[in-house]
């Protein structure tokens, strides 16, 4: 097995096994805060040293009240809310924001009726919410990557010593527009977006984050680059002057949700064994685009 | 032969320089010289201007265009160089990681040899006319906006009755992307060009006649996801996408319209960009 990428199922169970055994043992039902402490004991033991600074926090509700159940999910939106209030669970841990930016900072939002709606409906139906974003990144093997590597079934394909959230591909040649409907067909994908020749040679594969400084090193060294998520005003703008000066190279464009959706279906198995107590869901946030053509 | 523009401003038909074209942005257009990311972005306040080209993206193609045209000024909404936003322009040393890239540099230099000046008038061109891009976007799109305020900056249009998929095949471009279920009916639209943030997402949909939105992009923890919550509050209002430069695209017709009225005697063009520049491929769930 390539070392930098460990399977689903090597990733929950080695883990934590012994961990959850050590929990299982005690009786109590356990809080969001006693499970919070559980996630940094263990990111702590995984050499994952917990930040002062962190967007992983608690965004909402109780901390102190016994947990009926735990929900994983990519992003905890309304709907994702009411599927975790249908099965019962009463802790969402969220990988993204839930009131619409980076710091959950809701001063603006104060007077905003979705806003309103959504406090509401966690308060009435006692729901907890927590953020794990910095530090769910910076296990290592990266889970986020090592989902989507999986749900590509791209491993035989992943450069020596290539590890992180960025990883380098080095495949037999096929397309740009080749790469983008097996992409499409994988997570599956309804949304997925390209600039570039569709019949562009492609080997070399780089996965990047949102910025374009990642577009920049991934044409350095690749041939195309996938992003789940950038800003059109600069990356996509970049991309579009690269192709229009000829360059061999291209950009493929997936939605963040499914870049990183698999991720939080690793994140509740890892959770599962963490706490034993009450059943740990996992809850697809669902793509959220639907592409359309002209 | 010295032509007077108003104002008292006086320039000669052949000699107006860019330092005068910037200094009628400030008197103007409220044009700030120490605005980040914005003002002369390449070029020098003292090449003579032969002519003005307005674009919402001084992308290759523009530039291609301008010097085909013998034009030698760009006016526009983006950034040659990709440094679009002060936040996420902030990363130390950017600059720098996108000036290593070839291309970058064939531009740079497309742009130098050509005596070409990039003058970038983002905030001051929003500032000064808040509705413009959406009224543009709305004209572009023949839907007649009916509602609008003071300092608001988007535009509200009733159509006929139609479908959100109606309603797309009626928007060129092909990387189009949906919030919502193409099935839902649409008689009220709102358009917001370029970013769609929560902020104005919020105030747009205040009137609850508003069952579609038009916007450019959304940040996929922002303003994606607040849409998705107004859905989840079981309000059937759809977002369509249509691209970031896309939306503000027809803009730099209005743009023009305004640089025509203050350099009376210069010739301006509008160069608009392709719109299907990103393609889309579709998984088997569509």
């Amino acid at each position: 097995m390539n070392p930098i990428l460990l399977s689903r199922r090597a990733f929950a169970t080695g883990v934590l096994v012994s961990a959850g055994a050590a929990y299982a043992a005690k009786s109590a039902t356990p809080t969001p805060a006693t499970i919070v402490e559980r996630i940094q004991r263990t990111c702590a033991e995984r050499g994952v040293e917990w930040q002062k600074e962190t967007v992983d926090t608690f965004k909402i509700g109780p901390v102190d009240t016994p947990v009926t159940g735990v929900i994983s999910t990519f992003m905890a939106t309304i709907a994702v809310m009411r599927k975790a209030v249908a099965l019962g669970a009463s802790f969402i841990v969220s990988h993204e924001p839930i009131f619409y930016n980076h710091l959950d900072d809701t001063n603006a939002l104060q007077a905003d009726p979705v806003y309103q709606a959504k406090v509401r409906f966690a308060t009435q139906h006692g729901l907890t919410v927590w953020r794990f974003h910095d530090h769910w990144h910076k296990i290592k093997p990266e889970p986020m990557s090592s989902a989507s590597i999986e749900e590509l079934g791209w491993a035989r394909y992943l450069d020596n010593g290539s590890e992180g959230f960025r990883r380098t591909f080095t495949r037999p040649e096929t397309t740009l527009r080749a790469v983008a409907e097996e992409i499409a067909n994988r997570y599956p994908s309804a949304s997925v977006r390209v600039i570039g020749r569709p019949d562009l040679p492609v080997r070399r594969i780089v996965n990047i984050g949102h910025g374009v400084n990642d577009v920049v090193k991934a044409f350095a060294i690749g041939d195309i680059a996938i992003a789940p998520e950038v800003r059109e005003w600069d990356s996509a703008e970049l991309t579009r002057d690269v192709v229009m000066l000829h360059a061999n190279k291209g950009l493929i464009l997936i939605a963040h949700e499914r870049g990183e959706e698999g991720g939080m279906k690793l994140c509740s198995e890892w959770l599962t064994r963490l706490v034993p107590e009450v059943a740990v869901v996992y809850i697809n946030s669902g793509e959220p685009f639907t592409a359309l053509s002209a | 032969m010295p032509q007077n523009v108003g104002f008292g401003q006086v320039y000669e038909d052949i000699g107006m320089k860019v330092g005068d074209v910037l200094e009628t942005l400030s008197s103007r257009l409220g044009w700030k010289a120490d605005t980040p990311l914005e003002g002369l972005l390449a070029g020098s306040a003292d090449i003579v201007v032969s002519g003005i080209s307005t674009c919402a993206m001084p992308s290759v193609d523009v530039v291609r265009r301008t010097i085909a045209a013998k034009r030698n000024v760009i006016l526009c909404d983006g950034h040659p160089f990709y440094l679009y936003d002060t936040y996420w322009s902030g990363l130390p040393g950017l600059q720098e990681t996108i000036d290593k890239l070839p291309e970058t540099a064939v531009k740079r230099r497309m742009i130098e040899d050509a005596g070409i000046a990039v003058i970038r008038v983002h905030s001051a061109w929003q500032a000064a006319q808040p509705a413009s891009a959406a009224q543009s976007l709305a004209r572009a799109l023949k839907m007649p906006a009916v509602k609008g305020s003071a300092g608001q900056d988007f535009v509200v249009c009733d159509i006929p009755a139609t479908s959100v998929a109606q309603l797309a095949q009626h928007i060129q471009g092909d990387g189009k992307r949906l919030i919502g279920n193409r099935d839902w009916p649409v008689s009220r639209v709102a358009i917001i060009p370029a970013m769609a943030t929560p902020a104005r997402l919020g105030d747009a949909l205040r009137d609850q006649a508003v069952d579609a939105v038009i916007a450019g992009e959304v940040i996929e923890w922002e303003g994606g996801p607040y849409m998705i919550d107004v859905q989840g509050t079981g309000r059937k209002c759809a977002l369509l996408l249509i691209g970031f430069a896309n939306s503000l695209d027809p803009d730099a017709t209005a743009l023009a319209q305004w640089a025509k009225g203050n350099f009376p005697n210069i010739p301006v063009d509008v160069l608009h960009n392709r719109s299907d520049f990103i393609w889309s491929v579709k998984g088997p769930s569509v």
